[in-house]
């Protein structure tokens, strides 16, 4: 592990080549709906030629800091930068309008930073096991995992349990639009081709959150953040208060950037679940779980380091046994390919240090990404103080964009208008949205997950030892859920007695 | 301008093989200007209609995933567009199948698994892709008493191999050489010539065919495995455009440029000229009704 270091601090091609990925990396995740994938692609054509180890640092580089890229738009704009950042959509963005965008800003890039380097470290400790662990962790536990994610839904419904669930279940519904993975069967569809393949995440989480926030802007709220954030002594605690925040939440960063790792390890699933498990983890473990929604830290957190780690996890399978981890590590072996690498069984032992190289170029490219983000919080912080009515055109526009640029499809605009009527009336009557969103990310996997663990191994999926395991946990969970419940409701009316 | 669609999501086979070819066909017309769609929308259906629908004189190209030959053949919703009447303009690369089972399960040749194969586990793409139906067809075909799984994309059945969970699959032969180098697959039969090392001695599905319908499946999978990464043009197209971009299509792939890039980017070639790649696809889309019926039993089911 230590030859990697070397490797690649002795190489001045590789370093000169991840300080340049570091922005463009960024750039690809700030602007919504390019992403990862979208960078990795538009890069292929200028890797032919290129020094093995240089252009592996390099794209590795570019790809493990697009999310803390992404954290700009979604926190500041409430526009999510990609996928996983839904999950940072809802707290972050209520930060900002409460005149803390530059301590979430600070706080997803400190928890992105750690996220990346506790990656690593999982990483190198997990490698010896990793087929071990992927044989133990399938399909059957994969279907307990996303059980215990639509329980979060409950949790994050706070004292609104009945409207949660009904939430949750719309979610779900609205998941099983488009063709059924496995059989083929179209549901929901109402024989409109455009829907064949499901309603479009960032789409449905514009709509029910960028939306209806902008329908609702207050020029009051824009004012108190202005005068909040002009001031320079506000500036440096707010970083100084994001840097609090992952010290104050360290356990949490730790939790979730080792959840991440292993969700990164299992092939098929992908950051969306990484980041809203983590964040549903963050609001199960909260002492203050009623204030998610509405600006709690630990909701940038968690999905932030689960977001950065998770790379570090989808190495693993790919650098490893050359099957990609996700999506994007799919379209990271095609680029591989014109440097003449190839990953497989036995590709780790007979170049480990670059692989190892590989992985050290994850860890600092996330610390400098996350370096360059709380440099540039005062700048971009500015962004939100923007008055409403010239900044909403603006953020429509870019919301509109960011739909085409990722479904290429001129009809989701219309998905898009009716989704924010829906979302609209939850704000206004004060639903909990955020169920929606866990319940459209997992309802897919819990069934997928669900119908390949009875095609594998029948009704005896559940005894394996693992997902047996996960089981008692959930029921245990699920009966101590009503008391926990009541108690923090009653901790919470006991507070807002108290702060009247 | 010349809109050059790709029926499938970025970054995959057909996404590098179109934007290798757009770039190298716009050197070939000199003044042209091509841009490269990605239009994966389902299966490349959409891209499809909307290179059938296209105005006349617009110049619309496409590179599509040839499993909607087989969706046509199944007679499936959506595909009320016939193939054959595209003007097909050449083809870039082959990618011979592999039927192969995990290890462990102790079958060394395809006859044993024709004795022994009753309940192993074989995992496909999803239902109607063309993985899920050519694997259906040989094990229906074949008599082999598989239990065939769709649902699988080509790493997942990948890892789900090498983690003991499943028993076979059939996968394009540029992923096989991974699963020899474990010691975790023997492969036991291919459709389509490959040159990979321990691939090139392995007997066709036309070799242990024994009936007609088994025959008419070692043909279909053959003749599909032949006709990969085909671009077309509107069916409405004037021939003399038809023409240009075919013989374009020609010199671009002919081309030392081109080739040495797709070696760069290992893509291997087997090009095609229009004429004779239209010619295979109407044979397959038009001659024995009995290979119809036989995909469509597949849907059917």
């Amino acid at each position: 592990m230590s030859a990697g270091l070397t490797t690649l601090l002795s190489s001045p091609d590789a370093l000169l080549l991840m300080l340049l990925a570091i922005p463009i990396g960024m750039v690809f995740g700030a602007i919504p709906g390019l992403g990862g994938k979208i960078a990795l692609i538009s890069v292929m054509p200028f890797l032919t030629g290129m020094d093995p180890l240089a252009g592996c640092v390099f794209l590795i580089s570019l790809h493990a800091v697009v999310h803390t890229g992404a954290a700009a738009p979604t926190i500041l704009l409430g526009i999510p930068g990609t996928g996983p950042s839904t999950a940072v959509v809802l707290d972050g963005h209520a930060m900002t309008k409460r005149g803390e965008g530059t301590r979430a800003i600070a706080a997803a890039a400190f928890a992105s930073g750690v996220g990346g380097v506790v990656g690593m470290i999982a990483l190198a400790l997990i490698v010896p096991f990793a087929l071990t662990l992927m044989t133990h962790i399938s399909y059957p536990e994969i279907f307990v995992l996303t059980l215990f994610g639509l329980g979060f839904a409950a949790v994050l419904s706070g004292r609104y349990l009945v409207k949660g669930l009904i939430v949750t279940s719309l979610g779900l519904l609205i998941s099983f639009v488009g063709t059924e993975p496995t059989y083929g069967v179209q549901r929901l569809t109402f024989g409109s081709l455009f829907l064949i393949e499901g309603v479009d995440l960032i789409t449905a989480v514009l709509a029910m959150f960028a939306v209806p926030e902008m329908l609702t802007a207050k020029r009051g709220q824009q004012r108190k953040m202005r005068v909040l954030e002009n001031d320079t002594s506000f500036m440096t605690s707010g970083v100084l208060s994001g840097l609090r925040d992952i010290v104050r939440h360290r356990w949490l960063t730790l939790r979730s950037s080792v959840l991440g790792v292993i969700v990164g390890i299992i092939p098929g699933l992908g950051g969306d679940v990484a980041a809203w498990l983590c964040y549903g983890h963050a609001a199960q473990t909260s002492r203050t779980p009623e204030k998610f929604g509405k600006g709690a830290v630990e909701g940038v957190i968690g999905p932030e380091a689960a977001n950065n780690s998770k790379e570090g996890g989808a190495l693993v399978p790919t650098l490893f046994l050359g099957i990609p981890g996700s999506s994007g590590m799919a379209i990271f072996l095609v680029a591989l390919v014109p440097l003449g690498i190839a990953p497989g069984i036995s590709f780790a032992e007979r170049h480990s240090d670059l692989v190892w190289a590989m992985v050290w170029a994850l860890a600092v490219s996330n610390v400098i990404a996350a370096l360059v983000l709380i440099l540039l919080a005062r700048g971009l912080q500015r962004l939100a103080q923007v008055p409403p009515h010239i900044l909403t055109p603006f953020v429509y526009l870019l919301a509109l964009a960011s739909i085409y640029i990722t479904t290429q499809e001129w009809r989701f605009f219309l998905v898009l208008g009716a989704f924010s009527v829906v979302g609209y009336l939850f704000l206004r009557l004060d639903w909990p949205r955020a169920p929606f969103v866990i319940g459209l990310i997992l309802g897919p996997e819990t069934e997928e997950a669900l119908v390949k663990s009875l095609s594998l191994w029948g009704t005896d999926f559940l005894l394996r030892p693992v997902a047996f395991g996960l089981v008692v946990v959930l029921l245990v969970s699920i009966h101590s859920l009503p008391r926990r419940l009541s108690r923090r409701a009653a901790q919470t009316q006991e507070a807002m007695q108290h702060a009247d | 301008m010349v809109r050059y669609l790709i029926g499938s999501k970025p970054g995959g086979g057909y996404d590098r093989y179109g934007r290798l070819v757009a770039k190298h066909l716009e050197r070939e017309l000199e003044g042209s200007r091509f841009i490269p769609e990605n239009r994966g929308s389902a299966n490349g259906i959409l891209a499809l209609r909307e290179v059938h629908d296209a105005a006349l004189d617009q110049d619309i190209l496409l590179i599509f995933n040839t499993g909607l030959l087989l969706s046509e053949l199944g007679g499936q919703d959506g595909m009320d567009m016939s193939l054959a009447d595209f003007n097909w303009i050449g083809k870039a690369s082959s990618e011979p199948r592999i039927l192969l089972v995990r290890k462990g399960t102790g079958i060394s040749s395809f006859e044993e698994l024709r004795q022994r194969g009753e309940g192993l586990i074989f995992v496909t793409s999803g239902f109607g892709g063309a993985s899920n139906v050519q694997t259906t067809m040989i094990n229906t075909t074949f008599g082999l008493g598989l239990k065939v799984v769709p649902g699988f994309g080509g790493n997942e059945a990948e890892a789900a191999l090498l983690k003991d969970e499943v028993d076979g699959l059939l996968m394009s032969e540029s992923n096989v050489p991974q699963l020899l180098e474990a010691d975790a697959a023997v492969p036991l039969l291919a459709f389509g010539r490959s040159e990979l090392p321990g691939l090139q001695d392995l007997p066709q599905g036309a070799d242990v065919a024994q009936t007609e319908d088994e025959r008419l499946t070692a043909q279909l999978i053959t003749a599909m495995t032949t006709l990969g990464r085909i671009t077309v043009a509107p069916p409405q197209m004037d021939p003399a455009r038809v023409d240009v971009f075919r013989d374009a299509y020609a010199r671009a792939l002919a081309s030392p440029e081109l080739r040495a890039e797709a070696a760069e980017l290992g893509l291997p070639l087997d090009v095609l000229p229009g004429d004779e790649t239209q010619e295979i696809a109407r044979n397959v889309l038009s001659g024995n009704p009995r290979m119809r019926d036989l995909v469509t039993a597949v849907f059917e089911n």
